[in-house]
Protein backbone atom coordinates (compact mmCIF):
# COMPACT_ATOMS: atom_id res chain seq x y z
CA UNK A 1 0.00 0.00 0.00
CA UNK A 2 2.93 2.30 0.73
CA UNK A 3 4.34 1.52 -2.69
CA UNK A 4 1.02 2.44 -4.28
CA UNK A 5 1.02 5.77 -2.41
CA UNK A 6 4.59 6.52 -3.51
CA UNK A 7 3.70 5.66 -7.09
CA UNK A 8 0.69 8.00 -6.93
CA UNK A 9 2.97 10.78 -5.69
CA UNK A 10 5.30 10.19 -8.63
CA UNK A 11 2.38 10.43 -11.04
CA UNK A 12 1.17 13.63 -9.36
CA UNK A 13 4.59 15.27 -9.23
CA UNK A 14 4.78 16.56 -12.79
CA UNK A 15 1.25 18.02 -13.09
CA UNK A 16 1.64 19.66 -9.67
CA UNK A 17 4.94 21.25 -10.69
CA UNK A 18 3.53 22.22 -14.07
CA UNK A 19 0.40 23.86 -12.68
CA UNK A 20 2.17 25.58 -9.80
CA UNK A 21 4.52 27.42 -12.14
CA UNK A 22 4.06 31.15 -12.64
CA UNK A 23 6.23 33.88 -14.14
CA UNK A 24 7.68 34.40 -10.69
CA UNK A 25 8.39 30.88 -9.46
CA UNK A 26 7.27 27.28 -9.22
CA UNK A 27 5.98 26.14 -5.85
CA UNK A 28 9.11 24.92 -4.01
CA UNK A 29 7.46 21.87 -2.41
CA UNK A 30 6.21 20.63 -5.78
CA UNK A 31 9.59 21.32 -7.35
CA UNK A 32 11.21 19.25 -4.61
CA UNK A 33 8.71 16.43 -5.09
CA UNK A 34 9.32 16.48 -8.83
CA UNK A 35 13.09 16.38 -8.29
CA UNK A 36 12.88 13.46 -5.88
CA UNK A 37 10.61 11.39 -8.09
CA UNK A 38 12.36 12.29 -11.35
CA UNK A 39 14.33 9.06 -11.90
CA UNK A 40 11.19 6.99 -11.44
CA UNK A 41 8.63 9.16 -13.19
CA UNK A 42 10.84 10.17 -16.09
CA UNK A 43 12.08 6.74 -17.02
CA UNK A 44 8.60 5.23 -16.70
CA UNK A 45 7.25 8.06 -18.88
CA UNK A 46 4.93 9.35 -16.16
CA UNK A 47 6.13 12.96 -16.31
CA UNK A 48 3.19 14.60 -18.06
CA UNK A 49 1.16 17.69 -17.29
CA UNK A 50 -1.97 16.34 -19.07
CA UNK A 51 -2.59 19.69 -20.67
CA UNK A 52 -4.84 18.53 -23.51
CA UNK A 53 -6.32 21.46 -25.51
CA UNK A 54 -5.55 23.69 -22.55
CA UNK A 55 -5.62 26.37 -21.44
CA UNK A 56 -7.08 27.32 -24.84
CA UNK A 57 -7.05 25.67 -28.25
CA UNK A 58 -4.31 27.48 -30.16
CA UNK A 59 -2.91 27.86 -33.66
CA UNK A 60 -1.20 24.93 -35.37
CA UNK A 61 2.40 24.97 -36.51
CA UNK A 62 3.97 23.52 -39.61
CA UNK A 63 7.48 23.26 -40.91
CA UNK A 64 8.27 24.24 -44.47
CA UNK A 65 11.47 23.14 -46.22
CA UNK A 66 13.09 25.20 -48.96
CA UNK A 67 15.88 23.84 -51.10
CA UNK A 68 18.84 26.19 -50.93
CA UNK A 69 21.53 24.25 -52.77
CA UNK A 70 20.24 22.61 -55.92
CA UNK A 71 20.10 20.65 -58.00
CA UNK A 72 17.86 17.82 -56.95
CA UNK A 73 18.02 14.87 -59.31
CA UNK A 74 15.48 12.52 -57.86
CA UNK A 75 13.14 13.58 -55.14
CA UNK A 76 12.15 10.74 -52.86
CA UNK A 77 9.07 11.16 -50.77
CA UNK A 78 9.25 12.88 -47.43
CA UNK A 79 7.05 10.11 -46.30
CA UNK A 80 4.75 7.42 -47.50
CA UNK A 81 1.37 8.02 -49.06
CA UNK A 82 0.42 9.98 -52.14
CA UNK A 83 3.31 10.66 -54.49
CA UNK A 84 4.96 13.83 -53.22
CA UNK A 85 7.74 14.08 -55.80
CA UNK A 86 7.75 17.70 -56.66
CA UNK A 87 10.26 20.45 -56.42
CA UNK A 88 8.73 23.73 -57.35
CA UNK A 89 11.42 26.01 -58.70
CA UNK A 90 9.83 28.78 -56.70
CA UNK A 91 11.19 26.99 -53.67
CA UNK A 92 14.71 28.08 -54.57
CA UNK A 93 13.80 31.60 -55.63
CA UNK A 94 15.78 34.22 -53.67
CA UNK A 95 12.76 36.01 -52.26
CA UNK A 96 11.46 32.79 -50.77
CA UNK A 97 14.75 31.90 -49.16
CA UNK A 98 14.62 34.82 -46.83
CA UNK A 99 11.66 34.62 -44.46
CA UNK A 100 11.74 38.33 -43.77
CA UNK A 101 11.41 39.06 -47.47
CA UNK A 102 8.22 37.06 -47.68
CA UNK A 103 4.87 38.67 -47.92
CA UNK A 104 3.01 37.38 -44.90
CA UNK A 105 -0.30 37.73 -46.69
CA UNK A 106 0.64 35.30 -49.39
CA UNK A 107 2.15 32.20 -47.84
CA UNK A 108 1.62 29.36 -50.24
CA UNK A 109 2.55 25.93 -49.01
CA UNK A 110 3.24 24.87 -52.59
CA UNK A 111 6.19 27.27 -52.53
CA UNK A 112 8.00 24.83 -50.27
CA UNK A 113 9.72 21.68 -51.44
CA UNK A 114 8.30 19.95 -48.39
CA UNK A 115 5.90 20.76 -45.64
CA UNK A 116 4.99 18.76 -42.60
CA UNK A 117 2.51 17.82 -41.38
CA UNK A 118 0.80 17.22 -44.70
CA UNK A 119 -2.12 14.84 -44.81
CA UNK A 120 -1.65 14.28 -48.54
CA UNK A 121 1.84 12.95 -47.97
CA UNK A 122 1.78 11.34 -44.57
CA UNK A 123 -0.64 8.47 -44.24
CA UNK A 124 -2.01 6.70 -42.19
CA UNK A 125 -3.26 9.32 -39.83
CA UNK A 126 -1.00 8.23 -37.00
CA UNK A 127 2.05 8.84 -39.17
CA UNK A 128 0.69 12.28 -40.04
CA UNK A 129 0.20 12.99 -36.37
CA UNK A 130 3.79 12.00 -35.60
CA UNK A 131 4.99 14.66 -38.05
CA UNK A 132 2.49 17.12 -36.61
CA UNK A 133 3.92 16.60 -33.15
CA UNK A 134 7.45 17.17 -34.46
CA UNK A 135 6.44 20.47 -36.06
CA UNK A 136 4.82 21.59 -32.79
CA UNK A 137 7.96 20.53 -30.91
CA UNK A 138 10.12 22.49 -33.34
CA UNK A 139 7.97 25.56 -32.80
CA UNK A 140 8.02 25.19 -29.01
CA UNK A 141 11.79 24.87 -28.84
CA UNK A 142 12.45 28.04 -30.81
CA UNK A 143 14.97 30.35 -29.17
CA UNK A 144 15.71 33.67 -30.89
CA UNK A 145 19.21 34.33 -32.22
CA UNK A 146 19.67 37.16 -29.74
CA UNK A 147 18.03 38.47 -26.60
CA UNK A 148 16.66 41.99 -26.34
CA UNK A 149 19.22 44.53 -25.07
CA UNK A 150 17.50 45.03 -21.71
CA UNK A 151 17.65 41.32 -20.83
CA UNK A 152 21.35 40.77 -21.53
CA UNK A 153 22.45 41.73 -18.02
CA UNK A 154 20.44 38.89 -16.54
CA UNK A 155 23.15 36.21 -16.26
CA UNK A 156 20.93 33.17 -15.50
CA UNK A 157 18.60 34.15 -18.33
CA UNK A 158 21.51 34.54 -20.71
CA UNK A 159 22.87 31.12 -19.72
CA UNK A 160 19.48 29.54 -20.31
CA UNK A 161 19.07 31.34 -23.60
CA UNK A 162 22.48 30.13 -24.82
CA UNK A 163 21.55 26.56 -23.98
CA UNK A 164 18.11 26.84 -25.58
CA UNK A 165 19.53 28.47 -28.67
CA UNK A 166 22.18 25.78 -29.05
CA UNK A 167 19.52 23.11 -28.78
CA UNK A 168 17.25 24.84 -31.27
CA UNK A 169 20.08 25.15 -33.78
CA UNK A 170 21.01 21.49 -33.43
CA UNK A 171 17.35 20.51 -33.81
CA UNK A 172 16.97 22.70 -36.89
CA UNK A 173 20.17 21.34 -38.44
CA UNK A 174 19.16 17.76 -37.75
CA UNK A 175 15.77 18.10 -39.43
CA UNK A 176 17.22 20.07 -42.34
CA UNK A 177 20.00 17.55 -42.88
CA UNK A 178 17.53 14.65 -42.87
CA UNK A 179 15.30 16.36 -45.40
CA UNK A 180 18.29 17.32 -47.57
CA UNK A 181 19.31 13.67 -47.66
CA UNK A 182 15.80 12.65 -48.68
CA UNK A 183 15.69 15.22 -51.44
CA UNK A 184 19.18 14.49 -52.64
CA UNK A 185 20.27 18.09 -52.20
CA UNK A 186 23.08 19.76 -50.30
CA UNK A 187 21.20 22.19 -48.14
CA UNK A 188 17.68 22.83 -47.00
CA UNK A 189 16.35 25.75 -45.00
CA UNK A 190 13.45 25.41 -42.64
CA UNK A 191 10.65 27.86 -42.03
CA UNK A 192 8.32 27.83 -39.09
CA UNK A 193 4.79 28.36 -40.32
CA UNK A 194 1.80 29.19 -38.17
CA UNK A 195 -1.82 28.61 -39.09
CA UNK A 196 -4.09 30.96 -37.19
CA UNK A 197 -7.52 29.92 -36.01
CA UNK A 198 -10.32 31.81 -37.69
CA UNK A 199 -13.12 33.32 -35.68
CA UNK A 200 -16.74 32.33 -36.34
CA UNK A 201 -17.22 35.80 -37.91
CA UNK A 202 -14.44 35.21 -40.42
CA UNK A 203 -15.98 31.91 -41.42
CA UNK A 204 -19.62 33.05 -41.52
CA UNK A 205 -19.34 36.60 -42.88
CA UNK A 206 -16.09 36.46 -44.83
CA UNK A 207 -16.59 32.91 -46.03
CA UNK A 208 -13.07 31.76 -45.17
CA UNK A 209 -12.43 28.04 -44.97
CA UNK A 210 -10.31 26.83 -42.10
CA UNK A 211 -7.59 25.86 -44.62
CA UNK A 212 -7.58 29.32 -46.18
CA UNK A 213 -3.96 30.33 -46.91
CA UNK A 214 -4.69 33.75 -45.45
CA UNK A 215 -4.39 32.09 -42.08
CA UNK A 216 -0.79 31.09 -42.75
CA UNK A 217 2.23 33.11 -41.80
CA UNK A 218 5.93 32.40 -41.75
CA UNK A 219 7.36 33.16 -38.34
CA UNK A 220 10.54 35.23 -38.41
CA UNK A 221 13.72 33.53 -37.28
CA UNK A 222 15.77 36.62 -36.54
CA UNK A 223 13.73 38.62 -34.10
CA UNK A 224 13.79 38.70 -30.32
CA UNK A 225 11.59 36.21 -28.53
CA UNK A 226 8.78 38.57 -27.64
CA UNK A 227 8.33 39.74 -31.21
CA UNK A 228 8.41 36.20 -32.56
CA UNK A 229 5.26 35.18 -30.76
CA UNK A 230 3.33 38.34 -31.37
CA UNK A 231 0.39 38.05 -33.71
CA UNK A 232 1.12 40.32 -36.66
CA UNK A 233 -1.31 43.17 -37.10
CA UNK A 234 -2.44 41.92 -40.50
CA UNK A 235 -3.73 38.70 -38.97
CA UNK A 236 -7.05 39.14 -37.34
CA UNK A 237 -7.94 36.68 -34.65
CA UNK A 238 -11.27 38.08 -33.63
CA UNK A 239 -12.79 36.48 -30.63
CA UNK A 240 -16.49 36.96 -30.14
CA UNK B 1 -9.51 -0.07 15.96
CA UNK B 2 -10.71 3.22 14.52
CA UNK B 3 -7.36 3.76 12.82
CA UNK B 4 -7.46 0.23 11.42
CA UNK B 5 -10.69 0.79 9.53
CA UNK B 6 -9.42 3.16 6.82
CA UNK B 7 -6.41 0.92 6.26
CA UNK B 8 -8.65 -2.11 5.95
CA UNK B 9 -10.89 -0.20 3.54
CA UNK B 10 -7.88 0.76 1.46
CA UNK B 11 -6.70 -2.82 1.40
CA UNK B 12 -10.12 -3.98 0.29
CA UNK B 13 -10.22 -1.25 -2.34
CA UNK B 14 -6.81 -2.11 -3.76
CA UNK B 15 -6.52 -5.83 -3.26
CA UNK B 16 -9.92 -7.59 -2.99
CA UNK B 17 -9.54 -10.31 -5.62
CA UNK B 18 -11.20 -9.99 -9.00
CA UNK B 19 -11.17 -12.05 -12.16
CA UNK B 20 -9.30 -10.84 -15.23
CA UNK B 21 -12.17 -10.28 -17.68
CA UNK B 22 -11.93 -6.46 -17.69
CA UNK B 23 -8.16 -6.56 -17.95
CA UNK B 24 -8.36 -9.06 -20.80
CA UNK B 25 -10.43 -6.60 -22.85
CA UNK B 26 -7.97 -3.79 -22.10
CA UNK B 27 -5.04 -6.08 -22.87
CA UNK B 28 -6.38 -7.08 -26.28
CA UNK B 29 -6.99 -3.47 -27.34
CA UNK B 30 -3.72 -2.14 -25.92
CA UNK B 31 -1.69 -4.94 -27.50
CA UNK B 32 -3.30 -4.29 -30.86
CA UNK B 33 -2.55 -0.59 -30.56
CA UNK B 34 1.06 -1.22 -29.57
CA UNK B 35 1.48 -3.40 -32.66
CA UNK B 36 -0.02 -0.65 -34.81
CA UNK B 37 2.21 2.03 -33.25
CA UNK B 38 5.33 0.03 -34.07
CA UNK B 39 4.06 -0.75 -37.56
CA UNK B 40 3.85 3.01 -38.15
CA UNK B 41 7.43 3.54 -36.92
CA UNK B 42 8.54 0.77 -39.27
CA UNK B 43 6.65 2.31 -42.17
CA UNK B 44 8.96 5.34 -42.22
CA UNK B 45 11.88 3.89 -40.31
CA UNK B 46 14.65 5.98 -41.88
CA UNK B 47 12.89 9.19 -40.92
CA UNK B 48 12.81 8.16 -37.28
CA UNK B 49 16.04 6.19 -36.82
CA UNK B 50 19.48 5.86 -38.30
CA UNK B 51 22.10 8.27 -39.59
CA UNK B 52 19.60 10.36 -41.54
CA UNK B 53 16.84 10.53 -38.96
CA UNK B 54 14.89 13.74 -38.52
CA UNK B 55 16.12 13.79 -34.94
CA UNK B 56 19.73 12.71 -34.71
CA UNK B 57 21.01 10.83 -31.70
CA UNK B 58 22.94 13.96 -30.70
CA UNK B 59 19.71 15.95 -30.51
CA UNK B 60 18.00 13.26 -28.46
CA UNK B 61 20.98 13.01 -26.12
CA UNK B 62 21.05 16.80 -25.69
CA UNK B 63 17.31 16.81 -25.03
CA UNK B 64 17.62 14.10 -22.38
CA UNK B 65 20.95 15.30 -20.95
CA UNK B 66 19.39 16.22 -17.64
CA UNK B 67 16.59 13.69 -17.67
CA UNK B 68 16.35 10.04 -16.73
CA UNK B 69 15.28 8.87 -20.16
CA UNK B 70 17.88 6.40 -21.20
CA UNK B 71 17.31 4.16 -24.19
CA UNK B 72 19.83 2.13 -26.13
CA UNK B 73 18.11 3.28 -29.33
CA UNK B 74 19.70 6.72 -28.84
CA UNK B 75 23.16 5.20 -28.61
CA UNK B 76 23.38 3.70 -32.06
CA UNK B 77 22.70 4.79 -35.63
CA UNK B 78 22.46 1.23 -36.90
CA UNK B 79 19.16 0.88 -38.72
CA UNK B 80 19.08 -2.87 -38.26
CA UNK B 81 19.02 -2.38 -34.50
CA UNK B 82 16.03 -0.06 -34.73
CA UNK B 83 14.29 -2.33 -37.24
CA UNK B 84 14.83 -5.38 -35.03
CA UNK B 85 13.59 -3.50 -31.99
CA UNK B 86 10.45 -2.29 -33.74
CA UNK B 87 9.72 -5.73 -35.19
CA UNK B 88 10.22 -7.34 -31.80
CA UNK B 89 7.88 -4.80 -30.17
CA UNK B 90 5.31 -5.25 -32.93
CA UNK B 91 5.30 -9.02 -32.44
CA UNK B 92 5.15 -8.57 -28.66
CA UNK B 93 2.14 -6.28 -29.15
CA UNK B 94 0.41 -8.86 -31.34
CA UNK B 95 1.09 -11.60 -28.79
CA UNK B 96 -0.28 -9.34 -26.08
CA UNK B 97 -3.38 -8.72 -28.20
CA UNK B 98 -4.19 -12.38 -28.72
CA UNK B 99 -2.97 -13.35 -25.27
CA UNK B 100 -0.04 -15.57 -26.25
CA UNK B 101 2.66 -15.97 -23.57
CA UNK B 102 0.88 -13.08 -21.90
CA UNK B 103 3.03 -12.98 -18.76
CA UNK B 104 6.04 -12.28 -21.03
CA UNK B 105 4.54 -10.50 -24.00
CA UNK B 106 2.87 -7.72 -21.95
CA UNK B 107 6.11 -6.59 -20.23
CA UNK B 108 8.01 -7.02 -23.51
CA UNK B 109 5.51 -4.86 -25.42
CA UNK B 110 5.57 -2.24 -22.67
CA UNK B 111 9.37 -2.12 -22.50
CA UNK B 112 9.77 -2.06 -26.28
CA UNK B 113 7.34 0.83 -26.57
CA UNK B 114 8.92 2.69 -23.66
CA UNK B 115 12.41 2.48 -25.13
CA UNK B 116 11.12 3.64 -28.49
CA UNK B 117 9.32 6.61 -27.01
CA UNK B 118 12.45 7.73 -25.14
CA UNK B 119 14.21 7.83 -28.51
CA UNK B 120 11.30 9.52 -30.31
CA UNK B 121 9.78 11.69 -27.57
CA UNK B 122 9.18 14.76 -29.78
CA UNK B 123 6.92 12.66 -32.01
CA UNK B 124 4.82 11.47 -29.09
CA UNK B 125 1.41 12.64 -27.88
CA UNK B 126 -1.45 11.56 -25.63
CA UNK B 127 -1.78 8.19 -27.34
CA UNK B 128 1.68 7.12 -26.17
CA UNK B 129 0.99 8.30 -22.64
CA UNK B 130 -2.21 6.26 -22.40
CA UNK B 131 -0.88 3.14 -24.11
CA UNK B 132 2.23 3.04 -21.92
CA UNK B 133 0.19 3.70 -18.81
CA UNK B 134 -2.19 0.82 -19.59
CA UNK B 135 0.60 -1.58 -20.59
CA UNK B 136 2.55 -0.78 -17.42
CA UNK B 137 -0.39 -1.57 -15.16
CA UNK B 138 -1.31 -4.64 -17.19
CA UNK B 139 2.13 -6.01 -16.31
CA UNK B 140 0.87 -6.27 -12.73
CA UNK B 141 -2.30 -8.21 -13.51
CA UNK B 142 -2.95 -11.70 -14.84
CA UNK B 143 -4.83 -10.62 -17.94
CA UNK B 144 -3.87 -13.79 -19.79
CA UNK B 145 -6.01 -15.90 -17.46
CA UNK B 146 -9.09 -15.48 -19.62
CA UNK B 147 -9.96 -14.77 -23.23
CA UNK B 148 -6.46 -15.49 -24.36
CA UNK B 149 -4.63 -18.00 -26.51
CA UNK B 150 -2.74 -18.99 -23.36
CA UNK B 151 -5.96 -19.98 -21.67
CA UNK B 152 -7.15 -21.89 -24.72
CA UNK B 153 -3.83 -23.73 -25.04
CA UNK B 154 -3.71 -24.54 -21.34
CA UNK B 155 -7.17 -25.99 -21.32
CA UNK B 156 -6.31 -28.08 -24.34
CA UNK B 157 -3.05 -29.18 -22.72
CA UNK B 158 -4.85 -29.82 -19.46
CA UNK B 159 -7.10 -32.26 -21.22
CA UNK B 160 -4.07 -33.90 -22.80
CA UNK B 161 -2.29 -34.14 -19.46
CA UNK B 162 -5.35 -35.72 -17.94
CA UNK B 163 -5.16 -38.30 -20.69
CA UNK B 164 -1.54 -38.94 -19.68
CA UNK B 165 -0.32 -38.06 -23.17
CA UNK B 166 1.93 -35.15 -22.07
CA UNK B 167 3.56 -36.07 -18.77
CA UNK B 168 5.49 -33.19 -17.22
CA UNK B 169 4.38 -30.80 -19.91
CA UNK B 170 2.08 -28.74 -17.73
CA UNK B 171 4.88 -27.23 -15.63
CA UNK B 172 6.81 -26.09 -18.69
CA UNK B 173 3.75 -24.65 -20.35
CA UNK B 174 2.75 -22.90 -17.13
CA UNK B 175 6.11 -21.11 -17.13
CA UNK B 176 5.27 -19.59 -20.50
CA UNK B 177 1.51 -19.43 -20.47
CA UNK B 178 0.56 -18.95 -16.82
CA UNK B 179 -2.03 -21.06 -15.07
CA UNK B 180 -4.98 -20.08 -17.19
CA UNK B 181 -7.36 -20.38 -14.27
CA UNK B 182 -10.29 -18.00 -14.35
CA UNK B 183 -10.00 -17.26 -10.67
CA UNK B 184 -10.17 -13.98 -8.76
CA UNK B 185 -6.74 -12.57 -7.93
CA UNK B 186 -5.57 -9.57 -5.90
CA UNK B 187 -3.14 -8.45 -8.60
CA UNK B 188 -6.01 -8.04 -11.09
CA UNK B 189 -7.72 -5.64 -8.71
CA UNK B 190 -4.50 -3.72 -8.09
CA UNK B 191 -3.96 -3.37 -11.82
CA UNK B 192 -7.53 -2.13 -12.37
CA UNK B 193 -7.38 0.28 -9.43
CA UNK B 194 -4.12 1.82 -10.62
CA UNK B 195 -5.60 2.39 -14.08
CA UNK B 196 -8.68 3.96 -12.48
CA UNK B 197 -6.68 6.25 -10.20
CA UNK B 198 -4.33 7.29 -12.97
CA UNK B 199 -7.27 8.08 -15.24
CA UNK B 200 -8.80 10.23 -12.52
CA UNK B 201 -5.57 12.22 -12.27
CA UNK B 202 -5.43 12.67 -16.02
CA UNK B 203 -8.97 14.00 -16.21
CA UNK B 204 -8.58 16.14 -13.11
CA UNK B 205 -5.48 17.93 -14.36
CA UNK B 206 -6.85 18.05 -17.90
CA UNK B 207 -9.92 19.79 -16.47
CA UNK B 208 -7.92 22.16 -14.24
CA UNK B 209 -5.81 23.13 -17.25
CA UNK B 210 -8.95 24.02 -19.18
CA UNK B 211 -10.32 26.03 -16.25
CA UNK B 212 -7.41 28.42 -16.80
CA UNK B 213 -8.44 29.15 -20.38
CA UNK B 214 -11.05 31.78 -21.20
CA UNK B 215 -12.26 29.93 -24.30
CA UNK B 216 -13.50 27.13 -22.06
CA UNK B 217 -15.48 29.71 -20.09
CA UNK B 218 -16.92 31.84 -22.89
CA UNK B 219 -17.98 28.72 -24.78
CA UNK B 220 -15.80 29.16 -27.88
CA UNK B 221 -13.31 26.34 -27.19
CA UNK B 222 -15.36 23.85 -29.19
CA UNK B 223 -15.35 26.15 -32.19
CA UNK B 224 -11.62 26.86 -31.98
CA UNK B 225 -10.91 23.13 -31.65
CA UNK B 226 -13.04 22.53 -34.75
CA UNK B 227 -11.29 25.38 -36.58
CA UNK B 228 -7.83 23.81 -36.28
CA UNK B 229 -7.28 22.51 -39.79
CA UNK B 230 -4.33 20.32 -38.85
CA UNK B 231 -6.51 18.36 -36.42
CA UNK B 232 -9.64 18.08 -38.51
CA UNK B 233 -10.67 14.73 -39.92
CA UNK B 234 -14.44 14.89 -40.44
CA UNK B 235 -15.78 18.43 -40.92
CA UNK B 236 -16.97 20.00 -37.70
CA UNK B 237 -17.13 23.60 -38.87
CA UNK B 238 -20.91 23.33 -39.28
CA UNK B 239 -20.98 23.94 -35.54
CA UNK B 240 -20.36 27.61 -36.33
CA UNK B 241 -24.02 27.85 -37.33
CA UNK B 242 -25.08 26.67 -33.88
CA UNK B 243 -23.16 28.82 -31.37
CA UNK B 244 -25.35 27.78 -28.45
CA UNK B 245 -24.74 24.12 -29.20
CA UNK B 246 -20.99 24.78 -29.40
CA UNK B 247 -21.06 26.62 -26.11
CA UNK B 248 -23.06 23.91 -24.35
CA UNK B 249 -20.71 21.23 -25.70
CA UNK B 250 -17.74 23.25 -24.43
CA UNK B 251 -19.16 23.60 -20.94
CA UNK B 252 -20.38 20.01 -20.69
CA UNK B 253 -16.88 18.84 -21.66
CA UNK B 254 -15.28 21.16 -19.12
CA UNK B 255 -17.53 20.20 -16.20
CA UNK B 256 -17.39 16.50 -17.07
CA UNK B 257 -13.61 16.53 -17.08
CA UNK B 258 -13.30 18.52 -13.86
CA UNK B 259 -15.78 16.33 -11.98
CA UNK B 260 -14.80 12.96 -13.48
CA UNK B 261 -12.51 12.03 -10.56
CA UNK B 262 -15.37 12.48 -8.10
CA UNK B 263 -18.42 11.32 -10.04
CA UNK B 264 -17.01 8.18 -11.60
CA UNK B 265 -17.05 6.34 -8.24
CA UNK B 266 -20.70 6.51 -7.05
CA UNK B 267 -22.73 3.75 -8.64
CA UNK B 268 -25.54 6.00 -9.86
CA UNK B 269 -23.35 8.61 -11.55
CA UNK B 270 -20.81 6.22 -13.04
CA UNK B 271 -22.82 5.23 -16.14
CA UNK B 272 -23.33 8.91 -17.01
CA UNK B 273 -19.68 9.77 -16.55
CA UNK B 274 -18.54 6.78 -18.61
CA UNK B 275 -21.20 7.46 -21.24
CA UNK B 276 -19.93 11.02 -21.53
CA UNK B 277 -16.37 9.66 -21.85
CA UNK B 278 -17.46 7.57 -24.82
CA UNK B 279 -19.17 10.54 -26.47
CA UNK B 280 -16.26 12.94 -25.84
CA UNK B 281 -13.55 10.57 -26.99
CA UNK B 282 -15.55 9.32 -29.96
CA UNK B 283 -15.90 12.99 -30.94
CA UNK B 284 -12.13 13.48 -30.67
CA UNK B 285 -11.57 10.30 -32.66
CA UNK B 286 -13.99 11.17 -35.45
CA UNK B 287 -13.66 14.93 -35.79
CA UNK B 288 -10.24 15.88 -34.42
CA UNK B 289 -8.23 13.27 -36.28
CA UNK B 290 -7.04 11.34 -33.25
CA UNK B 291 -8.78 8.02 -33.83
CA UNK B 292 -6.09 6.08 -32.02
CA UNK B 293 -6.04 8.37 -28.98
CA UNK B 294 -9.84 8.57 -28.73
CA UNK B 295 -10.13 4.80 -29.00
CA UNK B 296 -7.54 4.15 -26.31
CA UNK B 297 -9.16 6.60 -23.91
CA UNK B 298 -12.44 4.72 -24.30
CA UNK B 299 -10.55 1.47 -23.69
CA UNK B 300 -8.95 2.94 -20.56
CA UNK B 301 -12.41 3.83 -19.24
CA UNK B 302 -13.31 0.13 -19.41
CA UNK B 303 -11.31 -0.18 -16.17
CA UNK B 304 -14.37 1.15 -14.36
CA UNK B 305 -16.52 -1.76 -15.48
CA UNK B 306 -16.53 -4.72 -13.11
CA UNK B 307 -15.34 -8.05 -14.57
CA UNK B 308 -18.59 -9.73 -13.56
CA UNK B 309 -20.57 -7.20 -15.62
CA UNK B 310 -18.42 -7.78 -18.67
CA UNK B 311 -18.82 -11.52 -18.21
CA UNK B 312 -22.59 -11.13 -17.98
CA UNK B 313 -22.67 -9.00 -21.13
CA UNK B 314 -20.72 -11.64 -22.98
CA UNK B 315 -22.98 -14.41 -21.72
CA UNK B 316 -25.96 -12.43 -22.93
CA UNK B 317 -24.44 -11.70 -26.33
CA UNK B 318 -24.96 -13.80 -29.44
CA UNK B 319 -21.20 -14.58 -29.44
CA UNK B 320 -21.42 -16.40 -26.13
Amino acid sequence: MILVALHALAVLAEPLRFFSQSDVQAAPEFLALRRITAPYSEWLYLDHGYFFFAPNPGPSHLVGARIVSPPPIAVPSLSVGVDPTRVDMKSIAPDVMNPDAMNLDAVNLDDFADVFPDRRRQWPRLLYHRYFMLSEFYYNRFAPPELPEELRDDAPLMARWRKDRRFYESLRDSIASSLAHRHGVEKIELARIERELFSPEQVIFDGWGIDDPRGLLVLPENRPAAAAVEIPSNTEVVVP
Amino acid sequence: MIADRPIADCETFLFRPRTAHTLACIRAATGGMIAYIHAIWLLDLEAFFGPNALLSNQVVQAMHAEAYKWTYLAATDALWVARSHELFSLVAGLCMCIGLCTRWSVPAAWLGTLLTIHRLAPFSFGLDQIVLMLAMYLCLGSSGDVWSLDSWLLHRNGQSAADGSQPGGSRRTAWFLGTGDSVARWNNTLSMRLIQLHLCMIYLFGGIGKLRGWMWWDGTAMWYSAAAYEYQSLPLTWIVAFPTLGSIATHVTLFWEVTYAALVWPRWTRPWVLGMAVVAHAGIALFLGMITFGFMMIVANLAFIEPVRILNWRRGSPLA
